[in-house]
């Protein structure tokens, strides 16, 4: 008995060598994301731009033309990223930004002193970069399409697509039949 | 993921020993149930740890949970599937707290 108990202590003692902290209290993970509209083309007459405002890692800020179906560039996690609807015709703030040099870009006094022109668009990012180890996505897409609203303003629908892991799904499937199995052997089980 | 794998299968044999012993039923069949159960739990709690829910809290339910099926597949005592959920996984919460703090 005294013996029993000694190897049942040492292997105890020799998994815990072994196993990983993580494994029971995992930690995150990454969850690649990306944020883009859909159909930006059937608006031939605006371009969609990204202003990134960022908060983090230095003063500059990043103009940028969206493209249709193309992930949004978001920078450093903590950056805060808005969109503005401009019209064509307004070229002047176009080529203004354009020929901007973006590391003098302050932006923000040119979009408030253009609020004629640049329309904002209220979209809401949910950008979340990291997640639980077992989290089975391993990609978020916000896909956002925009909506004329009245002459000058939009509105924004938004869809999540996610593309996810085989491991964590199929470890799910299998904690499903699991439970499945177990049911059904408690009720073949003859009652007491 | 094979680190997941590899921590399963040790978990599952610690927990195994315990329940061996504390329950005393046919080997065979106490490694099939805690095998069962194990599948059932640790991704589950695994999943809802990642959600940021409390870590004792889940711990908590994965004892009440594992208690209850013991209860159930080994038709001993809840007094005895309760203690032996328990000490199964007190036992493998403080492994994995040890190498978390020595790790």
């Amino acid at each position: 008995m005294k013996n029993r108990l000694i190897i049942i202590i040492g292997i105890i003692i020799l998994l815990g060598s072994i196993v990983s902290a993580d494994l029971i209290m995992p930690g995150t993970k990454d969850v690649s994301y990306c944020a883009k509209i859909d159909n930006i083309d059937d608006f031939p007459d605006y371009t969609i731009l990204a202003y990134n405002d960022q908060k983090v890692g230095g003063s500059e800020n990043i103009f940028m033309k969206l493209k249709q179906d193309k992930c949004i560039y978001f920078g450093y996690k903590f950056n805060m990223v808005k969109l503005y609807a401009v019209k064509n015709s307004d070229i002047d703030i176009i080529k203004s930004i354009e020929d901007m040099n973006l590391s003098q870009g302050y932006l923000e006094p040119i979009i408030e002193s253009s609020s004629d022109f640049i329309i904002p668009l209220n979209v809401d990012f949910k950008r979340r970069t990291s997640t639980g180890t077992w989290d089975p996505r391993s990609k978020v897409t916000e896909i956002f399409t925009l909506k004329m609203q009245g002459e000058d303003s939009f509105v924004v629908d938004k869809e999540v697509d996610a593309d996810y892991v085989s491991f964590a799904s199929f470890a799910y499937l299998l904690s499903l039949i699991s439970l499945l199995i177990m049911l059904y052997i408690i009720k073949k089980k003859p009652e007491k | 993921m094979i680190k997941h794998i590899i921590g399963f299968i040790l978990f599952v044999l610690v927990e195994f020993i315990v329940v061996y012993f504390i329950c005393k039923k046919d080997v065979k069949q106490v490694l099939l149930y805690v095998v069962l159960i194990n599948i059932f739990t640790w991704p589950l709690a695994n999943f809802f740890y990642g959600l940021f829910l409390a870590f004792l809290v889940i711990e908590v339910l994965v004892i009440a949970v594992e208690g209850l099926l013991l209860k159930k597949l080994l038709e001993v005592t809840y007094t005895r599937a309760m203690i032996a959920s328990l000490v199964a996984n007190f036992i493998t919460m403080m492994i994995g707290i040890m190498f978390l703090s020595y790790g």
